[in-house]
């Protein structure tokens, strides 16, 4: 996809591109921009300037005269609007309808534990249920090769719902380009491909997840996914701290072998890369990270290839 | 029981419901337009649509008389067409009402349209609905409550309308002498009696279908959920 587009109000100019496949993280602090990308992107908004190009397909050229218009794609708003008219089921139906995806509503009804909303109406639910019933439509909604926009749609969800409307939503991330919007960037630390950093209005950082993830860039949270006897956790290199011997007294999940692989030193701050030794973790190459200061690595004398011992906060492990 | 022709009340009732008719087909996608378009000419489109509420009924009916009249171009081609003028006639009477009564039906549409959002139509059609589904399924069902309101308002107002009436229709009988103008000729002739009676039933009618609207209006609207 490509994105070159302006506005006035709201203020933004975003200029980037990105595969046309996978989720791509958008992330940035409140009112910095992130709906309005999505919002200029399903053409909701005919005041911006620009092209936004999508699998060869022009969604909008301005400058040839091809102005905005609302496209047909799987569109959560912020806020979700359902039908008040009719059922949670009348809703689902009539999005299924415009959709070649034929998943059983009643299937994702019970995995997202809403079967008992089917015949209410929108204003008889919840804030939680509205998104619930919001993202199943949003999911009923998905085509092959379609876009997928989300902004902010597990934000009233609890942990177990959480993790299950992620899991739904991986499973179209191979055909459809899923654009998820968050201020919570552990959420994109465990499903993204790809981040884009929105700050005031523009793209401040872009890169794949991995490397946004080892990225000292400012306000991004250095950290990294490993597994962890077939879980998955993502550390925090603030959470990590270093030390030359193995404690005891220690419980193992909190403290790992590791191999020092990478030192980076940023002004006063130093990162260090850390191989998981085998055994331990799952067998394929695992790296942390940790951030020390720079008076504890010269205490700590520490150098590349040396062994030690990371250690970890127990909230570090939540997935 | 009556002391005094009905003729004109039926004429009146006659007037309201073509025009009320006609104000429906013109006034739904006028109002849609104006609450959904983002064109620069809303607001003046939206300002003549309103004029007629804050115009004596007077300057109304002069300047419809002017557009009316047998050498304008519009009366003329009437003559042309149906060998009648279109001042002091039925059909004149029913234009001018259209343009009398459009803010008391538009109004209330508009109302009722932005009610409903342009976030709900947007979702439609990022659904992938088509204009037409989501005039019928979703516009339509959701305002219906506002439309009626709007058509009864109309309906109301039309027969109640004098001003307009007198300078375009006149004081025909059968033909324009709508029940306000009678009423009108009633007191002139102090025949007080004949105009309290329909003056009674002016007054019953219009409170009774305006309370029904209201009772109607209070067992609540179809709110939309965000």
């Amino acid at each position: 996809m490509k994105v070159n587009i302006q506005s006035k109000h709201p203020q933004f100019v975003y200029k980037y591109n990105c595969k046309n496949t996978g989720i791509v993280g958008v992330y940035g602090i409140s009112g910095s921009g992130k709906s309005s990308l999505l919002q200029a992107i399903a053409g909701y908004n005919d005041k911006i300037e620009g092209c936004i190009k999508f699998r060869k397909k022009i969604l909008f050229d301005t400058n040839n005269k091809h102005f905005p218009k609302v496209i047909k794609c799987s569109y959560m708003n912020q806020h979700p609007t359902l039908f008040p008219h009719w059922s949670v089921a009348e809703n689902l139906q009539f999005a299924q309808n415009y959709s070649n995806n034929k998943q059983k509503i009643d299937e994702l009804l019970y995995k997202l534990d809403c079967q008992q909303l089917l015949n209410k109406r929108p204003k008889q639910l919840s804030g939680g249920e509205k998104q619930r019933v919001a993202f199943i439509r949003a999911l009923l909604q998905i085509e092959q090769g379609c876009l997928v926009l989300l902004d902010e749609p597990y934000s009233a969800l609890d942990g177990k719902l959480r993790k299950t409307a992620l899991q739904l939503l991986k499973n179209y991330k191979d055909n459809c380009l899923i654009y998820l919007v968050t201020h919570d960037i552990s959420e994109l630390y465990h499903i993204a491909d790809e981040l884009l950093y929105i700050d005031s209005g523009q793209i401040a950082y872009q890169d794949s997840i991995q490397k946004a993830m080892a990225s000292s860039y400012k306000n991004l949270p250095i950290a990294s996914r490993i597994n962890i006897e077939n879980k998955k956790h993502v550390i925090y290199a603030d959470d990590v701290s270093i030390s030359l011997n193995k404690n005891p007294q220690s419980s193992i999940i909190h403290q790992i072998a590791v191999t020092i692989t990478e030192i980076k030193v940023i002004e006063e701050i130093v990162i260090l890369k850390l191989k998981l030794d085998s055994g331990i973790v799952d067998k394929s190459q695992q790296y942390i990270y940790a951030k020390i200061t720079n008076n504890s690595l010269g205490k700590l004398k520490l150098k590349i290839q040396q062994n030690v011992f990371a250690y970890f906060k127990a909230s570090s492990y939540q997935d | 029981m009556f002391g005094t022709d009905l003729s004109s009340l039926w004429l009146s009732f006659k007037l309201a419901t073509i025009t009320v008719i006609i104000l429906l087909i013109i006034g739904i996608p006028l109002a849609k337009w104006l609450a959904y378009s983002k064109h620069k000419s809303v607001p003046f489109i939206n300002s003549i649509v309103v004029l007629p509420l804050v115009l004596p009924p007077t300057v109304l009916g002069f300047y419809l008389l002017s557009i009316m009249r047998n050498e304008s171009w519009l009366g003329s081609f009437f003559i042309q067409l149906t060998q009648t003028q279109l001042i002091f006639s039925f059909t004149g009477l029913v234009i001018a009402s259209v343009v009398y009564s459009l803010p008391f039906v538009v109004q209330p549409m508009v109302a009722t349209f932005n009610n409903i959002g342009l976030e709900t139509v947007r979702t439609a059609q990022s659904i992938g609905a088509s204009r037409a589904t989501i005039f019928w399924k979703i516009i339509l069902p959701l305002s219906k409550k506002g439309i009626i309101s709007a058509a009864i308002l109309g309906f109301v107002h039309t027969l109640g309308e004098f001003g307009v009436v007198l300078m375009v229709g006149g004081n025909i009988p059968n033909q324009t002498r709508v029940v306000s103008i009678e009423i009108f000729n009633h007191v002139e002739n102090l025949e007080l009696q004949q105009a309290n009676q329909l003056s009674l039933i002016l007054l019953i009618i219009s409170f009774s279908v305006i309370f029904w609207m209201n009772l109607n209006n209070r067992n609540g609207t179809n709110q939309i959920v965000t």
